[in-house]
């Protein structure tokens, strides 16, 4: 065909998405840390999948008009890094096609050219051997074939694809901790497989076959199992008619192999003398279900996690107060009395902690932990404030937060790349002060928390001269990868002691869903007892994925 | 004729500062369990503060009755004196309530006026003994008024406690409820305005708490006069008095303890700079 109508383009990007689910845990799998939560695969789906549902159902349609749908469902569905900045490249393309009826070899490269250049003014930092050098790599590829006399669309995407494809396998040259790690990158793979798909519907033939091996590629993302009980939990444990006002309903397996057993009438005694009423406490001196209600789950579990092993945590926010901060009128004090403070955090530890700690409302990033652009700006129009700031918390989803700001004088961000720092700047955000010096102060916060993440590697790798086999536990010391173990403890142990703690005030531990409570207090005595004046506070956090995370000031 | 200061223990004055200034202090009421101790008077702040953390249910605090400053006011007037009463803010506390009280059973023009500092504990300790000095250098009860007046804002103060938790069950909590509720711990940094307690910082230690609390009154300066106080770590306040540098002569720091009254509401722990301005 000559011409690209919009129906082709249309019928071109939805095999894009079809072809983005096959790849996606591929491309998961390419994250250069070999944390399970690798999500460019995923993200880039979700981004494009919401781009592809932005179009209207008619038939017909113009190019530009396509385009122009694509682009907008993808600045509203864009999640991480990867969504973000190619959301960028869709609106560049748009851009340059806009009041098109088709597309043909003169916009077409245009496109490609026009995109390149917004994703790559849409990064701060912009780094060789990214998705950004594959855009680069399309305009040229396209215009040399103009050159030549060519003039069909398909044959110009193909150039383009081509293009793509050795740029692609170029980038482990371009960036040394791809080389290192033995992949190809993330965000390349992912347009190369866009491009690939688009090029099957338009031409027919197939490409994505013969895409390089993904290096070192593949693997699931890990997450640990507890433990074969055979106990079930009854959902509906969950679901408590009573009315509490506040508080977590906490619910766990404890397991003994102590010869004198758990007592459960001297735990139902203890527990059940919390404020939010009696604690359910079931099963044998071996084995018992818990369930019970706290403010703090902390105290419930760090008591029972002295009886015994803990297994199958579950705690929810029972929590139906809105902890507005500060645009509770009889709260709001001073200039800023209507600025909301919003934050991506996952897990329900998490999210009572930041809504405690004073946010007007907690984004969760869904099974990436990434939010979309959309997400973030649902949440700030229900807040409903005259100004929010937002805390990223993930340096994955700074670009969407970036993206939500972006063209809203009354929506600001402070970019926190971790929970962590995420924290230290809730806690310098202050009533009294105005949104200026609440954003500088809550800047200032971010770099006085170093950042640790311990999780579990899903495959094998070298990174930053660190060996790391598929299983073993990773320590990662503001996003460097300073240790390896065998049990997450160990591996947050080690971080901690690369951590120069001597010069140190604080260490908070936030412990994950399948971090060790116990192993976590162990570890909080031997520091404290190591380190003059340090102090260590273990925190329940309740995140997927990472077993820890802490923060050391 | 003399024009006398009257004052209630919520300024935290220590008896031989009050006594040496001739300032007479009207104790509050300080209820453990069921017995009434009156602050200062029946229960001394050491004896207090070791109680305190054992008990099951936190004390309470009561104000001086009507009749107990009518008890004051007649005997400093059957002395021929004049009386500028100056009293805890009336948003913590009935007291100035009960001094008004007193001043209309006497009589509209008996020379007693009444005054709510707006202010609690060593910061209105300050204003009392500026009140003290000025009431030397005057003779019009009136003037004397407007001066406490106009040098009433020039009091401040940073408070660093180690809990909110009795601030919170006390009632007293006022704006700084804003720093309730996050299970993270927190050294709450609070200071008075408007009458109540407004949060200031939320530092996550003590040493991080004592640096900051130094730095945020080193800005008050420059300094008339400057108190320490604390509730049960005598050394912490020592150490504050050595390193708050610049804004008046370290030997001409006042130290001060919060009081039974105010112990109920800051807890132990608790420390504070207070800080007179120079205008």
């Amino acid at each position: 065909m000559t011409l690209l109508r919009g129906r082709d383009l249309k019928g071109a990007f939805s095999a894009s998405v079809m072809a983005l689910e096959s790849w996606r845990e591929t491309i998961n799998g390419l994250n250069v840390f070999p944390v399970p939560d690798g999500d460019t695969g995923t993200n880039m789906l979700l981004t494009l999948r919401a781009a592809v549902e932005n179009v209207p159902e008619s038939s017909e349609i113009t190019a530009g008009a396509l385009l122009e749908a694509l682009a907008d469902g993808a600045f509203e569905g864009a999640r991480g890094n990867s969504g973000v900045i190619f959301s960028q490249f869709l609106a560049g393309m748009s851009a340059a096609i806009k009041s098109t009826e088709e597309c043909h070899e003169a916009n077409l490269g245009h496109a490609f050219s026009l995109g390149a250049a917004k994703a790559y003014e849409s990064v701060g930092r912009p780094v060789d051997g990214t998705m950004l050098t594959v855009f680069q790599s399309l305009a040229p590829a396209v215009a040399l074939y103009i050159d030549q006399g060519e003039n069909d669309p398909t044959t110009l995407w193909e150039a383009a694809f081509n293009a793509s494809n050795e740029a692609l396998t170029k980038t482990p040259d371009q960036l040394a901790v791809l080389k290192d790690a033995g992949v190809v990158d993330a965000g390349a793979m992912g347009v190369v497989v866009i491009l690939g798909a688009a090029l099957e519907y338009l031409s027919g033939k197939a490409y994505l076959d013969e895409l390089p091996d993904s290096l070192g590629a593949g693997g699931n993302p890990c997450t640990d199992n507890f433990g074969t009980d055979g106990h079930q939990i009854d959902p509906n444990h969950l679901i408590d008619s009573l009315s509490i006002e506040w508080g977590y309903c906490i619910q766990f397996m404890v397991q003994t192999q102590d010869k004198q057993g758990l007592d459960l009438g001297k735990i139902r005694g203890r527990l059940g003398s919390s404020e939010s009423g009696s604690a359910v406490v079931a099963g044998s001196e071996k084995s018992a279900l818990v369930h019970v209600h706290a403010s703090n789950p902390a105290t419930v579990l760090s008591y029972c996690s002295s009886l015994g092993s803990l297994h199958q945590v579950i705690v929810q926010s029972m929590d139906h107060q809105n902890n507005r901060f500060v645009t509770d009128k009889t709260n709001g004090v001073g200039p800023t009395s209507d600025v909301a403070v919003i934050a991506v955090a996952t897990g329900d530890g998490l999210s009572g902690l930041f809504l405690k700690t004073g946010c007007a409302d907690v984004v969760s990033g869904g099974e990436t932990m990434n939010p979309s652009v959309k997400d973030l700006l649902d949440s700030v129009r229900t807040a409903g404030a005259a100004s929010t700031i937002l805390l990223p918390n993930n340096s994955n989803v700074v670009a969407a937060a970036r993206q939500a700001a972006a063209g809203n004088p009354n929506i600001h961000v402070a970019p926190s790349r971790s929970i962590p720092q995420g924290i230290a700047a809730l806690l310098a955000f202050l009533p009294h002060l105005t949104l200026e010096e609440n954003l500088s102060a809550m800047k200032g916060a971010l770099a006085s928390v170093k950042s640790i993440d311990v999780t579990r590697a899903v495959r094998d790798t070298a990174i930053d001269s660190v060996k790391v086999e598929s299983g073993q536990y990773i320590g990662l010391l503001d996003n460097q990868l300073v240790s390896t173990a065998n049990t997450p403890d160990g591996a947050l142990w080690r971080t901690l002691d690369t951590a120069s703690l001597s010069e140190k005030s604080l260490v908070t531990v936030y412990v994950g869903a399948d971090g060790g409570w116990r192993e976590a207090e162990e570890l909080a005595e031997g520091f404290q007892g190591q380190i003059d004046g340090l102090q260590v506070e273990v925190v329940y956090g309740g995140q997927p994925h990472h077993h820890y995370l802490a923060s050391v000031e | 004729m003399a024009l006398r200061i009257v004052t209630d223990s919520a300024a935290d004055l220590s008896p031989e500062l009050a006594q040496r200034r001739n300032i007479t202090v009207l104790p509050c009421y300080v209820i453990m369990g069921d017995i009434s101790y009156r602050d200062g008077v029946d229960i001394a702040p050491g004896d207090f503060y070791d109680r305190l953390v054992s008990m099951e249910q936190p004390p309470t605090t009561a104000q001086p009755s009507a009749a107990d400053f009518q008890t004051v006011y007649s005997d400093i007037l059957n002395r021929g004196h004049e009386i500028l009463s100056i009293h805890v803010s009336g948003k913590l506390s009935g007291t100035v309530d009960s001094a008004k009280q007193a001043r209309s059973a006497l009589g509209d023009d008996t020379p007693i006026r009444v005054i709510d500092s707006a202010l609690a504990s060593i910061p209105m300790g300050l204003a009392v003994l500026a009140a003290a000095e000025a009431a030397q250098g005057t003779e019009s009860l009136e003037d004397l008024e407007a001066t406490v007046l106009r040098q009433l804002p020039l009091n401040n103060a940073f408070f660093l406690l180690d809990t909110l938790e009795f601030l919170e069950k006390g009632g007293r909590i006022g704006k700084a409820q804003a720093f309730l509720g996050s299970m993270l711990r927190i050294k709450p940094i609070l200071k008075l305005m408007d009458g109540e307690v407004y949060p200031v910082e939320r530092p996550r230690t003590h040493a991080k708490g004592t640096a900051r609390l130094l730095e945020l009154s080193q800005q008050l300066g420059p300094a008339q006069r400057v108190a320490v106080i604390y509730s049960t770590e005598e050394e912490g306040a020592r150490y504050l008095r050595r390193h708050l540098v610049g804004l008046v002569p370290e030997n001409e720091i006042i130290m001060a303890r919060f009081g039974p009254a105010l112990g109920t509401y800051v807890g132990p722990g608790a420390l504070g700079i207070a800080v007179t301005q120079r205008t």
